[in-house]
């Protein structure tokens, strides 16, 4: 689904030049679960952002299900994003003028879904999610469980084909951490491919494969083993 | 989407109220002053349209060739020229003529009241096919033929009988009665034609002497209007005329021409204004329509100042959307709906303060504009107003929030810091430019009205009333009856008469003027009036040499008083007084120079003036009272008044009114432009005041953390203040030179102004930086008195 071919991300302000992504190579398949992890500031963030279709690479090609996405404008971006990428983030990024239901809806709403079906999926994730109850809410009125939840919601609301979440517990407590992580091992069970970016070595063994960073380049790969 | 849009859009600025409310209310202000001043340029503009054959009426007007280089400008024609268009002219479809004050102003009496009409016309029997009058009761029908027959206006037939419905009723006017054949609603306020009573030309005609005045070629006393066929040879027409008039006038100089004149040119066409239509000027209406721009521009910078002030509380929602998806025209029209609301609420308040306002508005313009929420003309201008104001305001703080990358919001940056910041000082210096200047503007136009009124004229015009006292065979003896019977009065000190008032003598004359060594092809232009041997102590005019006028001095009626620019115009030759000097027939000599005094507006320098003694012109009455004892002295100028006229009523004026009358235009110009710069004051510190909130916002942990280390309230105050008042100096010294600039050449209008000082700059200056760190410094105090730990603590 994912392939990368020395791609690289140089931020440049007007005296500093910083190098944050040095030609990585990754590969991810259709319904892999892959963890990225390292310290702050190795590039783990970046390398979302770039296959996130958030920023474009400054150099090195990406290919998105074999297609080469990596020079394409914001705008033939935006396009790819709400069709096929979900996101979830550390803060939620939540809305705060939305409610919870119009903040899961919003997604559909910039892919033109039926007002019907829309409020089918919305209603059936919330449900699933358990916040059925404070759809009304507005997020400040959550707990940071509830909204990480509704974030969840709102990023396979449009049923994306790979889900990118960026330190999806780092705000969490453990418990609230934990529920939203059996979330998401339990969306890649049904064949969502999930890349995360985590501190935790506990969160990162919810995938199958880790790969680790450490000033901009990736530096080893390990298959997750199980040990049931 | 749209629904969700505006729901969105409602939710933000209810979460951010008191921006809302400085925003709405500034908007508001400015939108209401902007529809007013654009609905006064809407009515300048399309003065006379409203009539159903408008665009194919034209005005007849005649120039009049006098000498080599001067030209007469009239309004009017000869009368017979209206019967001569309609039988010889092809192009002519239709023709009518009007002429009004006939006298200035007509007695009317109904029941014992009194009143004066000054609006009054005599129309001929095609008026009402070409004009549009709204007939309330009766009809025109008729009208000619009944001789003693008026058409009034509804709120003259109000203040002659109290209510409307007065057809066939009856009232006195001078002494004749007049019967009431139709009632029209009241003159629109575009209408040049603004006469309130309109009599039968028959009338006028059926007086012998005025009917063979009236019908001869010699006489120019009448408006013609023409409507063309569409699609008339203007040039051709005003060919035919001109030689068709040249031909009846039987005159063998060709010095006369006649130029048919579009009815929408009419209303701006100052040098040929005439009593009996309403002329504008077109420059006043531009200067109204620019500064309900400007005013507008002002309030909408103050929108975008502060919208794109705050785009950083945006990034959050606006990079978030753009991950999920959404293309920059889905943010824009989001952000696009937010502008549109506040435009949209900000319109409803601003047409509900036009419709309090429109009473004051009226008054002051002397307009009777009616805006019932039903008046296509409101939402017309309403809407272009919103137009000005979202093409202003409303698109480019949508762009500027649509154009970021969302990779931006995920780093972390605040674009806000980024990219702005110049941006918005600059619309502050521009908003503080404009504002700083107009209030130099209004303290050189205070300054000049000033000057005006203090100024020496060269008489005395204080404690002195005069009177008019109306044209008869016997109006010598009544004004030596009336001066006559105050001389004994111990309140009045002295009594005079002349044919106008001193303030403003504005009679020229030309050709009759022969000296001893007057170049032949010297044919001199000097203003004229005539006087009485007690006029010069009265207004207690000096000689420069010779002496006055004496009271019963029979060869004085052939002698003129020159003043001192006279003297010099015609260069006579030394010694002055003792020349001999013919006059308008009379053959006398020079006998004194007064000392140049202003008896024209003091837009215009002192002209020659040749004064004269001739009794029978004279109207104007002047009474000099004692201090203190005016009201006696009116009392018994009054009863001289009534004993001579018991069916008129005895108007008067003081001539410091009659002075202040003469600038009454350039006072409500004044007036209007004081309001305006004070609007754009407020409406400028509204904005400001809004930025200051933003910007001690933004700065809340910067002050927290000064204060830990030490910093004193006054310090903190001063920092914050200090890049507002710096922006506010640099907007002085731009508007300085440019505001100079304006004023200056409005000033060049005046014969006798004053020199812009360069206090007035450095008053501007003060008042614009006072207002504007008061503004801010009430931000900056609270800010400063914080408590750090609270700030710090919420960062």
């Amino acid at each position: 689904m994912i392939k990368t071919v020395q791609l690289s991300k140089v931020y440049r302000t007007d005296e500093v030049e910083t190098t944050a992504l040095n030609s990585v190579d990754i590969e991810i398949k259709a319904g892999e679960f892959v963890s990225v992890m390292g310290p702050s500031g190795c590039g783990k963030s970046t390398l979302m952002n770039v296959l996130g279709m958030i920023d474009n690479p400054s150099a090195g090609e990406y290919f998105f299900n074999e297609q080469e996405v990596g020079k394409l404008s914001e705008r033939k971006r935006a396009d790819v994003r709400k069709n096929n990428l979900g996101f979830v983030f550390q803060s939620f990024n939540l809305i705060d003028e939305l409610t919870v239901y119009e903040n899961v809806e919003l997604p559909m709403l910039y892919t033109k879904v039926p007002a019907g079906e829309r409020k089918k999926r919305v209603e059936e994730l919330l449900e699933g999610m358990n916040i059925m109850h404070r759809k009304n809410h507005f997020p400040q009125q959550l707990s940071g469980g509830q909204q990480q939840r509704v974030a969840v919601a709102r990023a396979v609301v449009n049923k994306p084909k790979l889900i990118l979440a960026d330190e999806p517990t780092g705000n969490l407590d453990s418990a609230n951490g934990d529920e939203v992580m059996k979330i998401l091992a339990d969306l890649n069970a049904s064949g969502t491919t999930i890349l995360m970016v985590t501190h935790s070595q506990y969160c990162a063994e919810f995938g199958n494969r880790i790969i680790r960073m450490l000033d901009g380049k990736v530096v080893t790969e390990n298959v997750v083993k199980r040990y049931l | 989407m749209f629904t969700n849009n505006l729901k969105i859009a409602y939710r933000n600025l209810l979460r951010r109220r008191s921006f809302t409310a400085i925003n709405v209310a500034g908007l508001s202000l400015g939108m209401a002053a902007a529809i007013l001043a654009f609905l006064w340029v809407e009515n300048e503009y399309g003065f006379d349209q409203y009539h159903p054959v408008a665009e194919q009426t034209y005005r007849l007007n005649t120039d009049l060739r006098v000498s080599a280089d001067e030209v007469w400008h009239w309004a009017t024609t000869p009368l017979p020229l209206v019967k001569v268009v309609q039988e010889e002219v092809p192009e002519a479809m239709n023709a009518t003529t009007m002429t009004a004050n006939m006298w200035p102003v007509v007695n009317l009496e109904r029941k014992g009241q009194k009143m004066r009409c000054e609006k009054y016309g005599f129309v001929d029997g095609n008026w009402f096919e070409m004009f549009s009058y709204q007939f309330l009761d009766g009809t025109a029908e008729g009208f000619q033929q009944n001789l003693h027959s008026a058409i009034l206006t509804q709120k003259l037939a109000e203040k002659i009988f109290g209510k409307a419905d007065v057809v066939g009723e009856s009232f006195r006017l001078d002494t004749l009665d007049f019967t009431v054949q139709a009632v029209v609603e009241n003159r629109p306020a575009n209408s040049s034609f603004d006469q309130e009573m309109l009599l039968p030309l028959s009338f006028l005609l059926s007086n012998e002497q005025r009917r063979q005045d009236a019908e001869s070629w010699n006489n120019f006393n009448f408006l013609t209007l023409v409507q063309l066929r569409p699609g008339s040879d203007l040039a051709a027409v005003n060919e035919k005329l001109t030689t068709l008039t040249r031909k009846y006038k039987e005159a063998e100089d060709d010095n006369v021409s006649i130029l048919a004149q579009p009815l929408s040119e009419v209303h701006f066409d100052e040098t040929r204004a005439h009593l009996a239509m309403l002329t504008g000027s077109q420059k006043s209406a531009n200067v109204v329509g620019i500064i309900g721009l400007v005013i507008l521009f002002l309030a909408c910078v103050n929108y975008v100042s502060l919208t794109t002030a705050q785009a950083g509380m945006r990034t959050k929602e606006v990079g978030v959307r753009k991950i999920i998806g959404a293309g920059g025209q889905q943010i824009f029209k989001l952000l696009f709906s937010e502008n549109l609301i506040t435009a949209l609420v900000s319109l409803a308040l601003a047409i509900g303060f036009v419709q309090l306002a429109l009473p004051y508005f009226n008054e002051f313009a002397e307009q009777n504009f009616d805006l019932g929420l039903t008046n296509p003309m409101l939402w017309m201008v309403a809407g272009g107003t919103l137009g000005t104001t979202l093409l202003l305001s409303g698109v480019y703080p949508a762009l500027f929030l649509t154009d970021f990358s969302p990779g931006q919001f995920l780093r972390g940056q605040n674009f806000l810091k980024m990219k702005n910041t110049a941006f918005r000082k600059g619309l502050v210096v521009a908003q503080f430019a404009i504002t700083t200047g107009l209030i130099i503007g209004a303290i050189v136009i205070y300054q000049q009205q000033e000057y005006i009124r203090h100024k020496d004229l060269g008489y005395d015009r204080s404690q002195v009333f005069e009177f008019n006292v109306p044209y008869s065979k016997t109006r010598q003896d009544a004004v030596k009856a009336i001066q006559q019977s105050l001389t004994t009065v111990p309140s009045v000190v002295a009594t005079a008469a002349s044919n106008m008032s001193v303030v403003n003598m504005n009679s020229t004359h030309s050709g009759s003027i022969d000296y001893e060594g007057k170049p032949d092809d010297f044919e001199p232009v000097v203003y004229q009036a005539s006087v009485d041997a007690s006029f010069s102590e009265l207004m207690q005019l000096k000689m420069a040499d010779g002496r006055w006028f004496q009271p019963d001095n029979e060869a004085d009626m052939q002698n003129v008083v020159l003043n001192e620019a006279a003297v010099r115009f015609m260069k006579i030759p030394e010694p002055v007084v003792g020349q001999k000097f013919s006059f308008q027939g009379k053959d006398g000599q020079v006998v004194g120079i007064v000392k140049d005094f202003h008896y024209l507006s003091l837009r215009s320098k002192i002209a020659p003036l040749v004064l004269q003694v001739y009794p029978p012109s004279n109207s104007t009455v002047y009474v000099k009272t004692t201090a203190g004892k005016a009201s006696e002295a009116i009392a018994a100028a009054e009863k001289a008044w009534e004993a001579r006229y018991p069916n008129m009523p005895f108007e008067y004026r003081f001539l410091d009114d009659a002075f202040n009358q003469m600038y009454k235009t350039e006072d409500k110009n004044a007036a209007l432009f004081k309001l305006l710069a004070g609007l754009a004051v407020f409406i400028s510190c509204l904005g400001l005041f809004g930025l200051a909130v933003f910007s001690t916002q933004q700065r809340v942990k910067e002050i927290g953390v000064r204060k830990v280390l030490g910093a004193s309230v006054p310090s903190l105050v001063g920092l914050l203040s200090k890049d507002f008042v710096t922006l506010v100096i640099l907007s002085l010294v731009i508007a300085a030179p440019l505001a100079w600039y304006f004023m200056d050449k409005w000033l060049q209008d005046f014969a006798y102004r004053i020199d812009i000082q360069w206090t007035v700059f450095a008053l501007a200056g003060m008042a614009a930086v006072g207002v504007a760190f008061l503004t801010v410094s009430f931000q900056s105090i609270k800010a400063a008195l914080a408590n750090p730990v609270k700030s710090l603590r919420s960062e």
